[in-house]
């Protein structure tokens, strides 16, 4: 595992501190990793205010578990199979509430983007654009929310966090082979997906 | 290779996770193949839009929240740790000492007020009677005493002698232990009978554990033996209790009356009330008349037989 190979784990001083006992050495890490666990959560759940809750309940199972966590991996490896499995959890829930339906043309889902529809329609050519890249941006996220849970966490570490496949396979807990296959039959259901819904790519 | 094929390695040999051979096969195929070249384009494509995703930022107050939940859930934490564990450790053992002192206090506090109370009415009465009696001194009172009731008189001056001694050392056991006192106290039925029982376990208690008059034996066995004569009565104890192996015999004579004190084995106690016996009328006897071989305090009143 890279974790392993790599000694050097900033987070490591931080977490010893918490698992002694100092609360304030906890803010560190979650001002450390608050945005990518959030961006990893808003892209397997689909919804904003969903995955800033699931990101906080992560957080404090993290917490409340810290003392558990013994240095096999990265502290950030950890951290992130916790939101990850928090994601899954509220996933599931959320399904057999039938809350999120399959994405289609004539029904997107509504993914309230907090930072785009936050800003002001200033300037108009920007804004045109915008609308467009939030657009596309919906319907990359919407074919995402398509795929089945398995094949969207490989996407989303892998694609759009950028991790290792070793880093992945850690988090997941899955071998890499698993993790390269995942992936590949992820992408080519994202690209089957875009086609359908953009039409050209 | 067939199109179909090609297609389903795409996504692999794009991330060159295909063999050589399966490389040259897909490329060989894509140069000639306008449908799986588009397919590539597209997957390519894909992934770029993909990996183009914007990344959301968190909001402002997410740390703020999260650090509040983790400040409560270690309050919490440190709450649940005092109340399973400290009591385990400190509490227990305090409200165990606690009850056992409250325990312990409220016994005593219940032995020691009850005879307090019983004593604030009794002694007063014998303290007033006792003095009057004996103010002019012994023997003046002896004289008094025996001018009204002759009979009585003897009985009684030891008897508040006696009652005098028990009483003060009564108050010293009651400051030292007042469970031993109130132990002693219970056989008084009564305030109202507090004097005259006090009296009788004056004697008793004297006869048992305390010093004789006059002689400073402990006596443990007493005998009160009416006889025709004081004189010829007291001589022939005094052998008999030499012959029954007595020491310290000391006599005290009175004009009608002799105390006769010695210390004889306890086995011997028995013969000594049936030689008595002999002597005179033995008409009280207190104290046990058989045992071994240790010595007993003989305690022997010898009285004038009234006419």
């Amino acid at each position: 595992m890279k974790g392993k190979k790599q000694p050097r784990d900033e987070d490591l001083e931080f977490v010893a501190s918490c698992q002694a006992g100092e609360v304030d050495a906890f803010e560190v890490l979650v001002k450390r990793h608050q945005k990518r666990m959030l961006n990893i959560a808003y892209r397997i759940i689909g919804n904003y205010e969903e995955a800033c809750e699931i990101v906080q309940d992560a957080f404090i199972s993290a917490y409340k578990n810290i003392r558990g966590f013994k240095r096999e991996a990265k502290f950030s490896t950890w951290l992130y199979t916790i939101v990850i499995n928090h994601s899954r959890n509220r996933l599931k829930q959320l399904r057999t509430r039938r809350y999120r339906e399959a994405y289609s043309t004539n029904n997107p889902i509504p993914t309230p983007d907090g930072e785009i529809t936050g800003d002001p329609p200033s300037n108009a050519p920007s804004a045109l654009d915008r609308l467009e890249a939030r657009d596309v941006q919906q319907k990359v996220q919407g074919c995402i929310n398509a795929l089945d849970a398995e094949f969207r966490e490989v996407i989303i570490l892998r694609d759009i966090q950028g991790f290792s496949y070793d880093e992945i396979s850690a988090m997941l807990k899955i071998p890499a082979g698993t993790v390269k296959s995942r992936l590949f039959r992820a992408r080519e259901g994202i690209k089957d997906c875009l086609k359908d819904v953009m039409g050209d790519l | 290779m067939e199109c179909s094929e090609v297609q389903k390695r795409l996504a692999a040999y794009l991330e060159k996770a295909v063999s050589s051979k399966q490389k040259a096969l897909i490329e060989a195929h894509l140069k000639g193949c306008k449908r799986c070249k588009g397919a590539l384009a597209d997957l390519k494509k894909a992934v770029e839009y993909v990996q183009k995703l914007e990344e959301v930022e968190p909001p402002p107050w997410l740390v703020q929240k999260v650090m509040a939940r983790v400040r409560s859930e270690a309050e919490a934490k440190r709450g649940i740790w005092q109340r399973l564990f400290t009591p385990f450790h400190i509490k227990i053992p305090l409200e165990a000492i606690a009850l056992l002192c409250i325990a312990v206090g409220t016994i005593y506090v219940f032995k020691a007020m009850g005879p307090e109370m019983r004593l604030a009415q009794a002694p007063i009465e014998q303290k007033e009677a006792a003095p009057s009696k004996r103010a002019p001194g012994k023997g003046e009172a002896h004289d008094v005493a025996e001018v009204k009731r002759p009979r009585a008189e003897p009985e009684e001056q030891f008897r508040y002698a006696d009652k005098e001694k028990a009483e003060e050392e009564k108050s010293m056991r009651l400051a030292k232990t007042p469970a031993e006192a109130a132990q002693e106290e219970e056989t008084t039925p009564s305030t109202g009978a507090v004097a005259k029982d006090e009296l009788e376990r004056g004697a008793v208690s004297s006869a048992v554990r305390e010093k004789a008059v006059g002689a400073g034996e402990t006596e443990a066995v007493r005998f009160r033996v009416n006889v025709k004569a004081i004189e010829p009565a007291t001589q022939d104890t005094e052998e008999t209790l030499l012959k029954l192996g007595g020491r310290n015999v000391k006599t005290q004579s009175l004009r009608d009356r002799a105390v006769i004190n010695a210390e004889i084995e306890s086995r011997q106690v028995k013969e000594l009330f049936n030689q008595l016996n002999i002597i005179g009328e033995v008409q009280e006897q207190r104290g046990p008349l058989s045992g071994g071989k240790e010595e007993v305090g003989i305690r022997i009143d010898l009285e004038k037989t009234p006419k």
